[in-house]
């Protein structure tokens, strides 16, 4: 029994001795570009049961990553207390994936250990895609025009492009052309079918490129190519801007310019729009004179659920030398709507709740949550998948804590999405745990503290147990 | 075989997207080789080494040093493990500035729990600077403090000893000269020497060359003129 009891209170000794540890954490976005600066947070953490002395860090950067600060030396910490620093770093890397060693040595009762942390540094060449120019030919009504684009990459090499359109009312054939990679400028070709009964004098085509970067993302990257279409007698044409359209009451700008030698008479406009609301819609002129341009401001409403390109509809029938005319064109614009994205937590004992609201009047993609501490609180897994949040509704994510992980522990939450545009936004926060409001009453006694406690517990038992069995002994002899 | 891995991948969660570091890396190394591993550089030759060196895990993939399966030791496992049987040599040398050549060394036996302090003296003299032991770090040029690394880094007696760019920072002379040493204690005393360098000169005078681009393994066993090939 007594052998029992000396073999568990070594067991629970040793569990003690093993707990003292010094984490180094890190806390800083580690994506960057070519020639950027970088800010890195380290903390170190003494989490162990008795003092850390004499701890001593080098830092090793790759050859293109430069700093004023290679060590940190801290004379000794204290069980629970931490030391953080801040890192200024420059570097001029080739895209591609950097570590930086944290490596050192410190010193308590149980001898010197070593410690160590990697701290991942990605360089990325981000592209920067254009259309540089672009050539066309044959660009009458009623005909099929030639189209030549320059697309150019002034940035990284993207990979596995797609160009495609998906406008029906002056399409491209092919609606869509693959490249394996865009590093600089490349000519494609497509043929542009402008229909006969087209009203305006532009063709307006939306062309949406998407690419994969350096990295393996998948981005896209949205553009408008304006092919002017020759006037030919006897034709109408409708004038507008590409414009962006807020949530609400706007005013289009339409311009109808008769370009003929002779008047236009009768002319009625009518738009077909199903998901906008056009106030002064069935517009009647009754004359246009030769080389006249006629500004007609249009009022529409644009409602909170509509975002993105969207393309107005409209038909035009008109008289020119006593002949009827019926043509039918499209308005394109931009909506100004994006997510709003908010964040509200709630934190229990063993897990933690994010919810993610949208508040915006458009979608977020492929949005992410990274959740990470910054000491021995371990948090699973550190990414949530939120994938497409829609306006107006919440998405919850749980997370599940470990043991060491209490009320003042301090979290960074990340959030990332892109919105209908392709423009990538980031979030960052830090908060204590306690600070996101907890539904459960958390007792601050990690479990090491607990293990050390019915340690000592047992030791004194184990102790007066000893000496009472040996006076015991005594007596009897 | 000293180092083996299998299917290495080393993915970091960046920005919410998954960048792979390492893809699907395996490798052999046997005792008493005398390797370099080398790439342009982000090619994540620096991780791979991290990871032989127990200072990172794989995300994937079996790590085993010394026939043992590192991925089922703790935090506190691995430091030991580290501590006892890897050497390491960067390209920075962080001496301490207000110790001399040889206390720099006897700190290093001291946190290795040897208290034969008179092996300083010995380890100097291995790596040609018997008589610079009492030579401040500013009172060495870059190649004699490397070597200072060098002995300190064999204070712990260890059988693998991982040198990340060694030779970076210090000029042409020099770097044959530590290279000459690693190359002596490969042959004479049989320890497994692994350099990561982007220096093809450096490459050439170990025996094996271990070719590793955007994370993966061109080759693991090339020539130099192969080297420069799959490099180009």
């Amino acid at each position: 029994m007594k052998k029992f009891i000396y073999i568990f209170l070594l067991i629970l000794l040793f569990f003690s001795i093993k707990s003292l540890q010094i984490n180094i954490t890190k806390i800083s976005p580690t994506i960057v570009k070519t020639n950027s600066n970088i800010n890195l947070g380290v903390c170190i953490i003494n989490n162990g049961l008795s003092q850390a002395s004499m701890i001593n860090l080098n830092i090793y950067y790759p050859n293109c990553i430069y700093s004023n600060q290679s060590s940190i030396y801290i004379p000794y910490l204290n069980p629970g207390d931490s030391y953080c620093t801040s890192l200024n770093l420059y570097e001029n890397c080739n895209p591609g994936s950097y570590i930086i060693i944290i490596n050192g040595t410190y010193s308590n009762n149980n001898g010197v250990s070593e410690i160590s942390q990697i701290y991942p540094i990605i360089v990325e060449n981000l592209p920067y895609i254009t259309i540089s120019s672009y050539h066309y030919s044959n660009n009458y009504y009623g005909s099929i025009a030639n189209l030549i684009l320059n697309i150019t990459n002034y940035g990284g090499e993207i990979y596995n492009v797609l160009i495609r359109s998906n406008f029906s009312a002056c399409s491209l054939e092919p609606s869509s052309i693959y490249l394996d990679n865009l590093s600089s400028s490349t000519l494609i070709n497509f043929q542009l079918l402008i229909p006969s009964n087209y009203a305006n004098n532009y063709c307006t085509i939306p062309l949406f490129i998407i690419y994969q970067d350096s990295l393996g993302n998948i981005n896209n990257y949205t553009t408008f190519i304006n092919v002017p279409i020759l006037p030919s007698n006897n034709r109408l044409e409708v004038l507008y801007d590409i414009e962006y359209l807020n949530i609400g009451e706007n005013i289009i700008n339409l311009t109808l310019y008769n370009p003929t030698n002779s008047n236009i008479s009768d002319i009625s406009l009518t738009f077909t729009s199903k998901n906008i609301s056009i106030v002064n819609n069935n517009i009647y002129i009754s004359n246009i004179l030769p080389g006249q341009k006629i500004n007609i401001p249009i009022k529409v409403i644009v409602n909170n659920n509509l975002y993105g390109t969207i393309i107005i509809p409209f038909n035009i029938q008109y008289y020119s030398n006593s002949v009827l005319y019926n043509l039918s064109g499209y308005v394109v614009e931009n909506i100004n709507a994006y997510p709003n994205i908010t964040l509200s937590g709630l934190y229990s004992s063993k897990t933690l709740t994010f919810n993610v609201f949208n508040y915006g009047n458009a979608p977020a993609y492929n949005m992410y949550i990274n959740v990470y501490s910054s000491d021995k609180c371990t948090i699973s897994p550190n990414q949530g998948y939120i994938g497409e949040l829609d306006p107006g509704n919440s998405n919850a994510v749980i997370f599940t804590l470990n043991n060491n992980c209490y009320p003042n522990t301090t979290i960074y939450i990340q959030i990332y999405y892109t919105d209908i545009f392709g423009n990538r936004y980031s979030m960052f926060y830090n908060t204590s745990l306690e600070d996101l409001g907890y539904n459960i009453y958390y007792n601050r006694s990690s479990e090491n503290n607990l293990i050390s406690i019915i340690a000592l517990i047992l030791i004194f038992t184990g102790i007066i147990y000893y000496i009472m069995k040996k006076k015991k002994k005594n007596e009897n002899q | 075989m000293i180092v083996k891995l299998e299917n290495i991948e080393k993915v970091y969660y960046v920005g919410g997207y998954p960048i792979k570091a390492l893809d699907n890396i395996s490798l052999k190394i046997k005792e008493g080789e005398f390797l370099s591993i080398v790439g342009p550089s982000g090619s994540g030759k620096s991780t791979l080494l991290a990871i032989m060196g127990c200072l990172d895990r794989p995300t994937k993939g079996k790590v085993y040093l010394f026939g043992k399966d590192i991925s089922k030791l703790n935090d506190n496992q691995l430091s030991e493990f580290r501590k006892k049987y890897i050497g390491f040599i960067f390209q920075q040398y962080y001496l301490f500035s207000y110790l001399n050549a040889l206390e720099n060394v006897q700190i290093s036996l001291r946190i290795s729990g040897n208290s034969n302090l008179e092996k300083a003296k010995e380890l100097l003299n291995k790596v040609g600077l018997g008589d610079r032991l009492y030579n401040y770090p500013n009172q060495l040029s870059g190649g004699q403090q490397q070597r200072v690394v060098i002995a300190r880094a064999l204070a712990k007696d260890p059988k693998l000893i991982l040198a990340d760019e060694p030779t970076a920072n210090i000029d042409e002379k020099s770097a044959n000269e530590v290279l000459d040493i690693l190359k002596k204690l490969n042959e004479d005393e049989n320890r497994t020497i692994i350099i990561v360098t982007h220096d093809l000169r450096v490459a050439e005078k170990t025996n094996r060359i271990v070719v590793i681009r955007n994370g993966k393994i061109l080759s693991d066993d090339a020539t130099i003129d192969e080297t420069i090939e799959l490099l180009k």
